[in-house]
């Protein structure tokens, strides 16, 4: 019976489950974006593998075409001052070097509430299994070394995972006609048109990218007291801005905790958004002193399916309007 | 509220039972007894079955999968003290809850005609617990512990004043993480406790009329841990509770001298309860992650048999009605469908011995499903020469096997996204055997081959829903033979599973090969006992189609052997036992995924499955009072 007695403790008390180990606590990634409008115009980063050199080579694209499916939105690199005009006329031979230019009112892409519209618009009839072209032919023009660029655009048909379009000098001396293929590794997909080709470097594919730091057209009246850069449009300026990746990530701006008392279990609660873009997120601009200022009491929340990280923007440097140097601790939840 | 009679029945109608059949049936196809489990100490039901010539295990992200052929062990009928042991087996249940722990032998056995067949029918597994003992008061304990921590200890007593007669049980085991790498915090399989309690309870009411009762419970907690999230203190990791309770009980009775009656009932409750916990390691915070896409299953089985036997010396026969249910505990009704069905069943077999050369039976089983309608279930065998030193026997099943449960009643994002069918058929085995025994005393030897043909296997269609569109075929080559004697004994076998999974749209059949060994020395006069088992099998391939995609899967060889040896001491009373576990054995084996293409298989992926767990040495303590 001793011996039933002795089994009974040792099976009460022996050979549990092991208990879960104590981890130090992991210092937090600061990272530092130079964002400058000539050289380095969008910085990507996955959050996830935060890259200590964020540098990307200047890319001279004018086009950005939308690859999601059933999606043709079709967008401009105001970056590069391209703006784009719709003749309304549908002969492509018809727009000549005569065609007046000096009176057109140039279209950039539009900020609204939901992202960006594109100044192009509704280019075809998309009621079909593939787009129908209204075949509008539109002027579109870019600064290349100071010099103003015009050139004439048709959107042709397209496929299932193609576009087509047409473009080429107002003379015809030069008139291409490329196809531009849908990429599922991408969200979009960047076009030169004084290269004539595809640009696949860019964007990172989409699977690698959560947020993108750049600069986007905005109402100057909204904004009437942040410098911003001119476009060729009077009523928008270009402001330093966020893109979110929406097929992966979502936000919350959090003004309410401090970036030690944010962990995961109040994140993984909070109502997050899925939008686009936000536009001058990071800083506020004081008036008296000429100078930008970091947002102390900010903090953004980015989810990419279980993974959770707070931004909180720590140093901001700007050589207005043309370049700005933002630093950021980034803390995974 | 048919169900609720039903249920209502089985409770107020209990049972008798016969007595717990100790005695092996000589047909079988391989017994493994207590001894045997111990060389390999098993403790649950799964990894018994790893002994079981023709069966392949593996388990692969947390899922175990084990099969005979292409027969999965959905399609195989397994019976503890010959009752049901896992509902229809179509909702799932985890073997690992099954103990062995009180177990006297487990039968395996070969298209099998017998009346207690419910469904499947071409390969049998039955259970049988140990029996009462004519003492008093009896009790024992035992104590099995092993170098990877793992601990299983039980303690049993009887009460017996021949009239009444009461076992009670209880159990608890314990079985280590096993991880993927040395020092990372994930597991391939997670750490388990189980603690089970089981009560048998015999009235010998008069004379040959007995009652038995019996109850098993088992809960089983099983913890998987989770990777940490790169650059993160933070972990999730997974609880999974299972509980399992049956209430059973028999009702044997002689009405003649010839025949006699079997009233028998069961219920069964089985839940699989799932959580995921989110933890921070550092500052030991954590909290339920309720956004979770695993389901809780939770369902209620009523099974109730009466069974009229007839034995004469030429002539025998038997007859009977079989009622049954089951019931979905967690979702009671999807999509305004009650998830539970009932079937009913008439059964009756004869047989008939000519002259001691030729031994007839013959028989068939009507099934009727409030969901599928009908089934004719026909059978028959022929023996020649059935009690001489060579015997032969043909026999003919045609068996069902339920789809599963979520299959049936679960819509598209219960199941993944694939859409239940409410009207999916049965699985129709259709088995053929010729069998040839040799021997009848030290030496004996079974070898046969094995056709089994399966229809309406699910698939799943085009339209993302489950169809029965498939089929599958086995054809199993085996042969296995025992020589014993009062000190040695040894069983080596050798199986030849020819496996064609895509019947419906390949021809492309795989062999699969297996070969094995098992030997015991038992020494009497000095109390000691020894053995090993060697369990090899080939490369295992296995064909599946989704839609018009067929995908191959490769799982390379296994090898599993075990040594154990034993000394009894204080008469017999105490037992001090040590066995080496799972030695010359690859925890981890490859498994390569490839999508059948028309010229050449394109490899998806490769990964490790888990073949076995970690080598180990256990030492074995019991103790009897």
């Amino acid at each position: 019976m001793r011996f039933a007695i002795i089994i009974s403790l040792t099976l009460l008390i022996t050979a549990c489950f092991e208990h879960d180990e104590q981890l130090p606590k992991l210092a937090n990634p600061v990272v530092t974006l130079n964002l400058d409008l000539d050289k380095n115009q969008a910085i990507f980063l996955d959050l996830k593998d935060i890259q200590a050199e964020n540098e990307q080579p200047f890319q001279d694209w004018h086009l950005k075409f939308q690859n999601k499916a059933n999606s043709w939105a079709i967008f401009l690199n105001t970056l590069s001052n391209v703006a784009i005009y719709n003749t309304r006329i549908t002969q492509y031979d018809s727009i000549t070097p005569e065609y007046n230019t000096q009176a057109i009112k140039w279209q950039l892409d539009i900020p609204t509430n939901n992202g960006s519209a594109p100044a192009i618009g509704v280019w075809g009839d998309f009621n079909f299994d593939t787009p129908k072209s209204y075949k509008d032919v539109y002027l579109i023009r870019w600064l290349s070394q100071g010099e103003e660029i015009i050139y004439k655009l048709q959107i042709l048909d397209a496929k299932e995972s193609e576009y087509h379009i047409r473009y080429g000098t107002l003379d015809d001396s030069e008139v291409y006609s490329p196809w531009i293929p849908k990429s599922e590794v991408r969200l979009h997909t960047y076009f030169s048109l004084s290269q004539d080709q595809i640009l696949p470097d860019v964007e990172p594919p989409k699977t690698q990218w959560n947020i993108c730091f750049t600069y986007l057209t905005d109402s100057i009246s909204k904004y009437p007291n942040i410098p911003l850069t001119t476009t060729p449009n009077d009523y928008f300026g270009l402001y330093q801005s966020l893109v979110i990746n929406q097929g992966n990530t979502s936000i919350y701006l959090d003004t309410s905790h401090s970036l030690d008392a944010i962990n995961y279990f109040i994140a993984k609660d909070l109502s997050f958004v899925n939008i686009d873009e936000i536009h001058n997120v990071f800083y506020t601009y004081n008036d008296e002193l000429s100078t930008h200022e970091v947002n102390q009491n900010l903090i953004i929340i980015v989810k990419e399916g279980d993974y959770y990280f707070a931004l909180k923007p720590l140093d901001l440097i700007s050589t207005r309007p043309k370049s700005i140097s933002l630093t950021l601790e980034i803390k995974p939840l | 509220m048919r169900l609720f009679r039903t249920h209502i029945l089985l409770l107020i109608l209990p049972l008798v039972l016969t007595s717990t059949a100790i005695a092996q049936d000589s047909t079988a196809f391989y017994v493994l007894n207590a001894e045997d489990m111990a060389i390999a100490n098993v403790q649950n039901l799964e990894e018994a079955l790893v002994l079981v010539p023709g069966m392949h295990h593996y388990s692969s992200d947390g899922i175990s999968h084990t099969t005979f052929g292409t027969l999965s062990t959905g399609q195989i009928a397994i019976f503890k003290d010959d009752l049901p042991l896992a509902m229809d087996q179509n909702v799932g249940v985890n073997l690992r809850v099954i103990p062995t722990w009180d177990l006297n032998h487990i039968e395996v056995h070969i298209a099998s005609v017998s009346t207690l067949i419910k469904n499947s029918s071409s390969l049998i597994i039955r259970l049988y617990t140990r029996g009462f003992q004519k003492k008093s008061v009896w009790g024992s304990a035992s104590l099995i512990t092993s170098s990877t921590n793992d601990l299983s200890t039980n303690i049993r007593l009887g009460l017996s004043n021949i009239q009444h007669n009461l076992n009670v049980g209880v159990h608890r085991n314990f079985q280590s993480s096993i991880y993927k790498t040395d020092g990372l915090r994930s597991t391939l399989w997670g750490g388990e406790e189980r603690r089970d309690l089981n009560l048998h309870y015999r009235y010998n009411i008069i004379g040959s009329v007995v009652l038995d009762v019996q109850s098993d419970h088992t809960a089983l907690l099983k913890k998987d841990k989770g990777q940490i999230i790169p650059n993160t203190t933070r972990v999730r990791d997974r609880n999974t509770i299972f509980g399992s309770n049956t209430l059973s009980s028999r009702l044997f009775a002689p009405i003649s001298k010839n025949h006699s009656i079997t009233l028998s009932g069961k219920l069964h409750r089985y839940s699989a309860n799932n959580q995921e916990i989110d933890k921070d390691l550092n500052t030991g915070e954590e909290a339920p992650y309720t956004d979770t896409s695993l389901l809780d299953n939770g369902y209620r089985y009523g099974y109730m048999r009466l069974l009229l036997t007839s034995e004469n010396k030429k002539l025998n026969y038997d007859a009977g009605l079989e009622l049954s249910s089951t019931k979905d505990l967690v979702f009671g009704n999807v999509n305004a469908i009650a998830t539970e069905y009932s079937d009913y069943a008439a059964f009756a077999n004869i047989q008939f011995l000519q002259k001691n050369t030729v031994l007839l039976k013959g028989g068939a089983k009507l099934l009727v499903n409030n969901l599928i309608g009908y089934h004719f279930l026909p059978n028959g065998s022929i023996v020649l020469a059935p009690s001489s030193v060579v015997q032969l026997t043909g026999s003919y099943i045609r068996s069902l096997s339920y789809p599963s449960f979520n299959r049936i009643f679960y819509n598209t994002p219960m199941n993944s996204g694939v859409a239940g069918n409410v009207r999916l058929q049965p699985i129709k085995q259709n088995t053929i055997s010729i069998n040839l025994q040799l021997g009848n005393g030290a030496l004996t030897a079974q070898s046969g081959l094995l056709y089994v043909q399966s229809n309406n296997v699910i698939r799943i269609s085009k339209q993302q829903s489950y169809a029965n569109t498939g089929a599958s075929s086995t054809t199993s080559l085996y042969s296995v033979i025992k020589y014993h004697t009062k000190r040695v004994e040894l069983r080596p076998y050798f199986v030849l599973h020819s496996n064609n999974y895509v019947r419906d749209s390949l021809g492309i059949t795989y062999v699969h090969p297996q070969l094995g060994l098992l030997a015991k020395v038992n020494l009497p006069k000095l109390g000691t006992s020894a053995g090993f088992i060697i369990h090899n099998n080939g490369t295992h391939t296995k064909l599946s189609r989704e839609q018009e995609v067929i995908y191959q899967t490769e799982i390379a060889p296994i090898r599993r052997v075990s040594v154990y040896a034993a000394q009894s001491l204080l008469a017999d009373k105490l037992s001090i036992g040590i066995s080496l576990n799972n030695q010359a054995t690859n925890t981890l084996v490859p498994q390569n995924e490839y999508r059948v293409g028309v010229l050449e298989n394109i490899l998806l992926q490769s990964s490790d499955v888990l073949a076995s767990r970690n080598q180990n040495i256990s030492i074995h303590l019991s103790y009897l009072l």
